[in-house]
């Protein structure tokens, strides 16, 4: 098993999102899963509109790869290549957040 | 198709699965994504985290509101009980603090809408709102933001429940149900006369309560979903997500849509063709199963496309439940078909138009057309033809004096002398037979 790549790690990601919530008071974990959202939010608002429109189709939308394709009126392959890019600068956005999402780790 | 765009697809299908498993709850490990597609486990690390940051944040916006619960203080208010939860949100009784103390109804909005601009619609609307002054609406007073970043409005607690509910406990017959809407209709009128449009009229916002032993319906929300909708222009991801959490079922075909098309009364009229629909028929025009089921755009397609069935059309394909319904009515299960067809059938199909040009231009338009009805005249929904405007005026002045009124007519008629035209009767009969 090769490392995971650079930037956004795996461990960090799962410790985050993973977090019990029997082992975390409920009002902190409220606050850090805001924190979270305000992050993403903000990464989605500062993306170009075209990366946005396919990641809230996919994600938000809950589409399917061929819904999205006939939404955006495009080729499912292009619209796969269209979804892939647009989530690779959504992660570089959230790594060059100030402290990334290690930031928010309690 | 070359190799990258194969690899292309494929890891688009394996995101997708990843994040469908996210949303049932499950908690899938990229590692086992990675070590069963190989080839791809360097872009499947890369971009797989940030797929399960959307969905679980995902799952918070449409999670319930878990910060305010009873007990919780908001600003002046208390929260005293849970009383209801819908798509945006979750409503409370609470107390009011000061500068007076009483009861009201508190709708916590679920998080992810942009609090700041819901609020900043609100007050837009807000000197709007309180021109509004009418028993069958339901009061909005105060607006404002909870301590975990939420919006919330404060409004009249209204004790009632749906007005498709108080129909059929009370076996309300079909003509009852006519007027009761016709009530609903004259609350919304009100509100159209002050520009306010309501968008989401739908059973659960209209309550029927009892004031001084008399059930008057109440409209609650006004004002509520132009805060949460956005102008094309400023609509944010998450707002074009959690507009559509609110029910499709009474959606007119322009605010399903979402294309940006400006709204105006006549989506009320819509909303208020579905609700005379479901008085009716008990249904709606839309299946709700088969619109809980469908993706976002196969919905878009049925209320865009899709022409629904006539009411009494539904009436006779229903089946079992038919009898049901028709007990709810009082109505025979065999006749009951009958009391819609035609006139009725026209008017409900009217404001259901899909085009809003065809439908009726203002709420007062259906209404009238419903008075009409239950008055046995004729209805303007249909362009009538003689045959039909006279058949209304046989039922309106009874059978027997209409035959009176036509004999007298004739008998006048063949008494008139008629005038013989120059070169007598056969000429007349030539002249026709060459036309």
């Amino acid at each position: 098993m090769s490392p995971p790549g650079p930037g956004l790690s795996d461990a960090t990601t799962y410790a985050i999102v993973e977090q019990p919530a029997c082992t975390a008071t409920r009002a902190s974990e409220a606050a850090i899963q805001d924190e979270i959202k305000l992050r993403l939010q903000q990464a989605l608002e500062g993306m170009d509109s075209v990366d946005r429109e396919v990641l809230a189709l996919r994600h938000f939308e809950q589409l399917t790869s061929a819904e999205t394709a006939e939404v955006l009126q495009i080729e499912e392959r292009a619209a796969a290549k269209r979804y892939l890019r647009a989530l690779k600068r959504l992660k570089d956005i959230l790594e060059a957040m100030p402290g990334g999402l290690l930031a928010l780790q309690p | 198709m070359n190799d990258e765009t194969i690899e292309q697809l494929l890891l688009a299908d394996l995101a997708e699965d990843f994040a469908r498993r996210h949303r049932i709850g499950e908690r899938p490990l990229l590692e086992e994504y990675a070590l069963k597609y190989s080839a791809m486990a360097g872009e499947i690390r890369e971009l797989f985290p940030a797929i399960a940051l959307i969905e679980q944040n995902q799952t918070t916006i449409t999670s319930k509101t878990e910060t305010e619960r009873p007990g919780t203080l908001i600003g002046r208010y208390k929260l005293l009980e849970q009383i209801g939860e819908g798509g945006f949100g979750t409503v409370f009784m609470a107390e009011q603090l000061e500068p007076v103390r009483r009861t009201v109804a508190l709708k916590v909005l679920k998080a992810g809408m942009d609090t700041k601009q819901v609020i900043a619609r609100f007050e837009a609307e807000r000197q709007a709102l309180a021109m509004m002054d009418h028993l069958k609406i339901a009061k909005v007073f105060d607006a404002g933001e909870t301590a975990s970043c939420r919006s919330f409005f404060v409004m009249e607690l209204v004790h009632g429940i749906a007005v498709t509910d108080h129909c059929d406990q009370n076996r309300l017959t079909a003509p009852q149900r006519l007027e009761l809407f016709l009530q609903i209709y004259r609350a919304v009128q009100h509100a159209h006369g002050k520009g306010i449009i309501h968008r989401d009229l739908k059973p659960s916002n209209i309550l029927v309560t009892l004031h001084d032993g008399i059930p008057v319906p109440k409209v609650i929300d006004f004002g509520i979903a132009k805060a949460l909708e956005d102008p094309l222009t400023e609509r944010t991801l998450f707002t074009q997500f959690a507009q559509m959490v609110g029910t499709p079922l009474y959606m007119s075909p322009e605010q399903a849509e979402m294309s940006g098309l400006n709204l105006d009364i006549r989506c009320d009229v819509y909303s208020l063709g579905v609700l005379l629909y479901e008085l009716l028929t008990g249904t709606t025009p839309r299946d709700r199963d088969r619109l809980k089921k469908a993706s976002q755009v196969e919905m878009r397609r049925i209320i865009r496309d899709e022409e629904p069935p006539r009411p009494s059309t539904r009436l006779c394909t229903m089946g079992d439940k038919l009898t049901s319904v028709s007990a709810a009515r009082q109505a025979d299960p065999r006749r009951i078909g009958n009391f819609f067809r035609d006139e009725l059938d026209w008017v409900v199909m009217k404001a259901l138009d899909k085009d809003r040009q065809r439908r009726y231009e203002t709420a007062s338009a259906l209404a009238a057309d419903v008075e009409r009805y239950l008055a046995n005249e004729a209805v303007q929904a249909c362009p009538p033809t003689l045959r039909y405007r006279l058949r209304k005026f046989v039922r309106k002045i009874g059978l027997r004096s209409s035959m009176y009124l036509l004999s007298c007519s004739l008998s006048l008629f063949c008494w008139r002398p008629l005038p013989v035209p120059p070169g007598g009767i056969c000429a007349t009969v030539r002249h026709d037979a060459r036309k």
